[in-house]
């Protein structure tokens, strides 16, 4: 544990730290400082090196060079378990949770309690429910972890982390999974923990949240620290141009200017399962749709029947003014259209094929005969797409799990557009990215559109909403609010339409 | 082309330690390396390659096939079973019976699995146990008999100069090889490896690969059964029985991962010569039985060690790693 030190002492001092992976430096001399007592926030394009320094801190992974002080003391971890005894908890963007095991036996796992040679349950559960009850959440300990929702599961990895006791904790990404309520509920005990004296590194792509928790706040770009200051010194846009020298204004690509309501380009009609509402939507040529709401109104179910992945029954499809028939993937490619799937390593990418297996997956048949695979056209087809995004690769040969997470993105991306679609639909296409992929994937959206291909985007962050979308459908309860245009797609009536209250507008209606 | 290389690389391991149990051979006992020898060992490994190569595809899609032993069992039954006097009908029969009954075993395999959706660990084990009983109710002890043209046909040698069993494995290695690698099929193949909902949702046929690749590991026991038919010149209806673990570890020591995706069949001589390698010194050495158990037992962890998907690339990219670093300096 750490002895208590005056607030002015750097309790954490990292002083030229070296890491480096096959093919790529990931930290380069990096010196980090806090302060006790501070929440510190730490940001960067995906690939900057955030994660990787933090693991280090963690002792999950091992740095080649440089120092690790503790309240003046140099220290080395060989393991997380080490560096968790010293004091450092980690809360990670993916929850490492055990599903079939209880909220208790997942806080208190690895660090049991005992009496005598024996587990103390009795203990755990009671200490459980206390720090549960600390960060303001009250559940059964006995309960099991698959039952809860994704944000409760999100406190308990909290809760896991408190039970060590630690004096500094990092947060990696903790809000990507979480709603605008969630977030609230989250930095609340992030100002207890301060007040209790805990120090806190607080890493996330949603610069906004960085800037209303943080008190310091460093800014990393490939590999190095780019600038530590103080919270006050910052606003978005500074932010932004330290991560990637680009003003704020240039993310999104100017919109439509004219867009005909006569050229219907596809249209869908289906009855939600959940809800048993019947929803339907119509896209005119070169419009971005997006569909909008809180988490879990029935969106992505609604989204995923167009690929013909359930959600709906009795769905009826028209691509330029024909019926389509789609029941599963196998049709939905062959009618040409693509889904860009939520969980990008759990639907999107085969991790442990390459980048050609993976990119080609969706079209092996339109590139072969007799069986035979083309793979020299294949591998030209690759080469054009992946080019096209950009993809940073070394060789085609390479397993996608080299790939760091905005260019695995990009993978997917490349992948569904290989299958030359007519209809794409994208469920948050940036989440976990970097601005400038954004960037670059905000700019291919417009592009598609122009192209007359019907985009369809969901996504959680109202701010890509207002910048990309000409059109948003506000879903609530399964079925739509409201249909925003143009001007009208502002931050005040997408929220009204998210939240209002259901039965009233049934009334209305 | 460097995706060759990186093949290549893959199965350089395999190919070491045997060569490395080969000499060691030849020093113990110089007979090891005359010519005689080696074909006998060709005979003696064709059926295990034909096992190992059934259980590469299976095990690439994340399956397994418990039943592969039951499959050479009863397709070695049925091969002696034809009648055996020599005409180009008899020997087409002999061929060809036995094939269409390891097929089938193998596609209903793969029908219950993908259709029933139920874990080919317990299915295969239940229709092996099926299929075994059949077996044996069709011969409950060894017996039948096959041609002796067409017996000395197939161990014997093409044109007096190629061993026929040398000639078998290689080409059948090849065309399994082409499949992987080639076809459309193949590349299924490896995407259901890979993550089988990824592969569903990206509109590749999952059910019908799976039950194809059951088919063909039928197909491939059966290769094994009718071989052994004109080896042993009879039938033996237990004969398979150690096939069934012998081709699991086979395919993953040539380089095949367990959890699918991972692996292909170039190493698999290598894979089998370690095997039968092992027998051979522990019995030039006169070494009793219980330790050789020990001894093979041993051998082949070590031989996982080297081999199998993940180690040796680890160290290697560790070492890459290392020298991008000084390269790049910071």
């Amino acid at each position: 544990m750490i002895t208590s030190i005056s607030s002015e002492e750097h309790l954490l001092k990292i002083s030229g730290v070296i890491k480096s992976f096959p093919g790529i430096v990931a930290v380069k001399k990096v010196d980090f400082i806090c302060k006790k007592g501070e929440i510190h926030g730490l940001v960067g394009e995906n690939g900057a090196g955030k994660s990787t320094l933090m693991k280090i801190l963690a002792g999950v992974l091992q740095p080649d060079k440089g120092q690790i002080l503790i309240s003046n003391k140099e220290r080395t971890f060989r393991n997380y378990s080490e560096a968790r005894k010293t004091g450092i908890g980690i809360v990670y963007q993916e929850l490492s949770l055990l599903p079939d095991l209880t909220i208790a036996e997942n806080i208190y796992m690895g660090i049991w309690l005992k009496r005598g040679r024996f587990i103390d349950w009795e203990e755990i559960k009671k200490k459980s429910k206390i720090i549960l009850n600390e960060i303001g959440v009250d559940l059964n300990p006995d309960e099991l972890v698959s039952a809860l929702p994704m944000a409760i599961r999100q406190m308990v990895e909290i809760a896991k982390v408190l039970a060590q006791n630690p004096e500094i904790i990092i947060f990696d990404e903790p809000t990507a999974a979480l709603s605008k309520d969630e977030v609230k509920g989250l930095f609340k005990i992030l100002k207890d923990l301060k007040k209790k004296g805990k120090t806190i590194i607080f890493i996330s792509h949603r610069l906004k949240e960085v800037l209303d928790i943080s008190d310091v706040i460093t800014v990393m770009k490939d590999g190095r620290v780019v600038i530590t200051e103080k919270a006050d010194y910052f606003n978005e846009d500074k932010l932004i141009s330290a991560m990637v020298g680009r003003e704020f204004s240039e993310i999104f690509p100017s919109k439509a200017k004219e867009i005909s309501k006569e050229e219907k380009i596809f249209s869908f009609q289906g009855i939600l399962k959940k809800s048993k509402k019947r929803v339907a939507f119509a896209l005119s040529k070169g419009e971005v749709l997006g569909i909008g709401g809180l988490q879990g109104q029935g969106q992505i179910d609604l989204l995923k029947s167009i690929f013909g992945l359930g959600g709906c029954i009795r769905t009826e499809m028209t691509l330029f003014n024909k019926k389509i028939k789609v029941r599963n993937p196998m049709q939905a490619i062959r009618a040409r259209i693509s889904l860009i799937p939520e969980d990008r390593n759990g639907e999107g990418v085969f991790l442990i094929l390459s980048i050609l297996q993976n990119i080609a997956a969706t079209t092996i048949d339109r590139r072969q005969s007799w069986g035979l695979v083309k793979r020299k056209r294949e591998r030209e087809v690759v080469e054009n797409i992946s080019s096209a995004l950009s993809i940073k690769l070394v060789s085609f040969d390479q397993v996608a799990q080299s790939l760091s997470g905005g260019n695995l993105q990009k993978l997917v991306l490349a992948k569904w557009l290989l299958a030359d679609p007519k209809v794409i639909v994208m469920l948050e296409p940036t989440k976990g990215v970097d601005v400038g992929t954004k960037q670059e994937i905000y700019r291919l959206i417009r592009g598609l559109a122009k192209k007359g291909v019907a985009v369809i985007l969901y996504t959680s962050d109202m701010l890509e909403l207002i910048g990309i979308c000409d059109r948003v459908l506000i879903m609530n309860h399964g079925f739509f609010t409201a249909n925003l245009e143009r001007e009208k797609i502002t931050e005040e009536n997408i929220m009204r339409a998210s939240v209002s209250n259901i039965n009233l507008l049934a009334g209305i209606k | 082309m460097k995706e060759k290389q990186q093949n290549i690389r893959l199965y350089i391991p395999i190919y070491l330690i045997v060569i490395t149990i080969y000499i060691v051979a030849g020093i113990i006992e110089p007979t090891f390396f005359t010519w005689n020898n080696n074909v006998n060992l060709f005979t003696r490994i064709t059926p295990l390659i034909f096992a190992g190569l059934a259980q590469t595809f299976v095990i690439l899609i994340g399956g397994i096939d418990l039943s592969i032993g039951a499959i050479i069992s009863i397709t070695n039954v049925i091969a002696a079973s034809m009648p055996y006097i020599d005409t180009p009908i008899n020997i087409i029969l002999w061929l060809f019976v036995p094939l269409l009954a390891g097929l089938t075993i193998g596609l209903i395999n793969g029908l219950i699995i993908s259709k029933g959706g139920f874990p080919p660990l317990i299915v295969t084990l239940a229709t092996g146990a099926i299929w075994l009983g059949v077996t044996l109710y069709i011969m409950p002890i060894p017996g039948g008999s096959i041609s002796l043209s067409v017996s000395r046909a197939v161990t014997g040698k093409l044109f007096k100069v190629i061993p026929s069993p040398l000639l078998i494995f290689v080409i059948a290695i090849i065309i399994c090889h082409f499949i992987l690698r080639k076809t459309e099929f193949g590349r299924s193949i490896y995407a259901l490896g890979g993550n089988e909902t990824i592969a569903y949702e990206s509109g590749i046929p999952c059910s019908k690969v799976k039950i194809w690749v059951y088919g063909i590991s039928g197909l491939l026991g059966a290769c094994a059964g009718i071989f052994l038919s004109a080896w042993m010149f009879s039938a033996d209806p237990l004969i398979g029985e150690p096939y069934i673990l012998n081709s699991i570890a086979v395919a993953v020591i040539a380089g095949t991962s367990l959890s699918g995706g991972k692996g292909g069949v170039v190493g698999i001589i290598g894979g089998t010569y370690v095997f039968y390698l092992i027998n051979n010194i522990l019995n030039l050495l006169a070494i009793s039985s219980f330790y050789q158990f020990i001894a093979k037992g041993l051998i082949l962890i070590l031989a996982l060690i080297f081999t199998s998907s993940g180690v040796n690339l680890n160290i290697k990219e560790l070492l890459r790693g290392y020298v991008s670093s000084k390269k790049e300096d910071c």
